[in-house]
């Protein structure tokens, strides 16, 4: 019964980070195109990063498959985008989780990690696909460069607060 | 040394590389028209959205009617001096409309490339990365919307309808990236003629929609209204898409390309008009040639 009260939160946390960066994308339009770049708001791979480090692996790749799914289903249209990118930042979590101890520059590190290797995917299925033209060279400095800022800024001063969250909720279940 | 890459690991990577480019070409090829299980999972996102949504909008109207309240006065000022001329207007517009139904019912006329409906909807949420332009509606197939239908805000064309859930849909924006998206046929009334070109693109830096294609030398004035010319077989006449801001020679330096300010900021849109074209649409005159032909 605890186990699911668990993974209910961190399935509850991760689909309100699917919601939160759709609402920051609608509502926050103009102040996202900054002068340093296009900001790109990447919530979710933020949670999944965090979330990896408490969860089994098996039960996290599969939650990375599935809400990214539903990226691609609901923002994009089609599918094969963000389900194997996220999955494989789930991946690079766990691989990195045997050398690195959680804390909050260690989440900062992999969150910029992620976010670069999702945005590199992304932009190459683009470019595949012609959807985009723009070239590598703009593409890092023109979006890359302003999106891992703020993803990094934004982990780096709310991934504490979700890591004791997280504890918290899974030192409970383990008491009962 | 641990191998890294053992065999079972190079094998579930290499049947994960096929499965995802798999289910990418196939959703690709099949944009627009998606699977029962993505508009089940749409449309519960978007019931989530909306929870999220309108609480949000509701506040950001809050908000602009305390700013609106500060400019009353001057607004008031300037609505009452038009009024004697709105009186004017009304009468000649209900003689032009009467003279105009007229006409025909005299020639029975079905319907015109002016002629729509419309659905109102809420904005719930937009697409984060921004590569595709869009934005997800809380009206879908339940409220009559399908493929295609051109999508207004604050009285400028945004965009049209890409895919359609029985209770949300998606909205291309005329700022995508992807050109193919974006066209939309339009034409630019001149005092001597009409010019018709193609919207094809959007330019960042300008923040202005790109029409080329025009099919004449004439010269255009900067100000110049910019309306859709219900030509292209989806988008019905007349609705607004903005006004020329800039006039230069194409890539190829043989035609003009136009610049053009939006009449809508797409930055901020809440709230949306869906058009629901009366006049048959390019897919509608192919279906009824096709069952035409089958039934000689």
């Amino acid at each position: 019964m605890e186990k699911w009260r668990q993974n209910l939160t961190a399935i509850l946390l991760m689909f309100s980070s699917v919601l939160i960066d759709g609402f920051i994308a609608n509502n926050f339009t103009s102040t996202l195109d900054t002068s340093l770049g296009l900001v790109v708001p990447r919530t979710i791979v933020l949670m999944i990063i965090i979330l990896s480090f408490h969860y089994k692996e098996g039960f996290m790749l599969g939650s990375a498959a599935a809400f990214g799914f539903i990226m691609d289903s609901y923002y994009l249209g089609f599918l094969g985008v963000y389900m194997p990118s996220l999955v494989l930042v789930a991946y690079l979590t766990y691989s990195l989780k045997r050398v690195i101890h959680p804390n909050v520059l260690s989440y900062t590190l992999i969150g910029i990690l992620g976010i670069t290797l999702v945005e590199i995917i992304a932009y190459g299925i683009m470019r595949i696909l012609a959807i985009t033209t723009i070239p590598i060279q703009y593409f890092i400095v023109s979006r890359l460069s302003a999106t891992l800022l703020f993803n990094g800024i934004v982990m780096f001063l709310f991934s504490y607060f979700i890591h004791l969250l997280i504890v918290n909720i899974i030192e409970e279940s383990q008491l009962r | 040394m641990k191998q890294y890459f053992n065999n079972k690991k190079l094998i579930t990577l290499l049947v994960s590389l096929m499965f995802f480019i798999g289910i990418l070409w196939f959703s690709f090829n099949n944009f627009g028209s998606a699977p029962y299980l993505q508009q089940v999972v749409n449309d519960i996102t978007s019931v989530a959205g909306r929870v999220v949504s309108k609480p949000i909008n509701a506040l950001n109207g809050l908000f602009s009617d305390i700013n609106n309240l500060q400019n009353t006065f001057e607004e008031n000022k300037e609505l009452k001096s038009k009024l004697n001329e709105l009186a004017e207007m009304q009468a000649e517009l209900t003689t032009v409309t009467n003279e105009n139904q007229k006409l025909q019912e005299e020639l029975e006329l079905q319907a015109t490339l002016t002629d729509y409906n419309t659905i109102s909807g809420t904005v719930i949420a937009r697409n984060p990365d921004k590569w595709i332009d869009q934005v997800i509606i809380d009206r879908g197939s339940r409220d009559g919307l399908v493929n295609g239908m051109s999508v207004m805000s604050n009285n400028g064309l945004i965009g049209r309808v890409v895919e359609v859930n029985p209770t949300s849909s998606k909205v291309t924006l005329l700022t995508t990236n992807d050109e193919a998206a974006v066209y939309t046929s339009a034409e630019i009334a001149l005092e001597d003629e009409i010019l018709f070109g193609v919207i094809n693109g959007y330019d960042t830096n300008r923040k202005a929609l790109v029409m080329e294609q025009i099919t004449s030398t004439a010269t255009i004035e900067e100000g110049a209204e910019v309306i859709s010319s219900g030509l292209g077989g989806l988008v019905p006449r007349g609705l607004l898409i903005g006004t020329v801001s800039e006039v230069s020679l194409d890539r190829h330096g043989l035609g003009q390309r136009v610049y053009i300010e939006p009449a809508t900021d797409f930055e901020d849109i809440r709230f949306v008009t869906i058009i629901n074209r009366e006049a048959e649409t390019v897919d509608e005159l192919n279906d009824s040639a096709d069952t035409e032909e089958e039934s000689e």
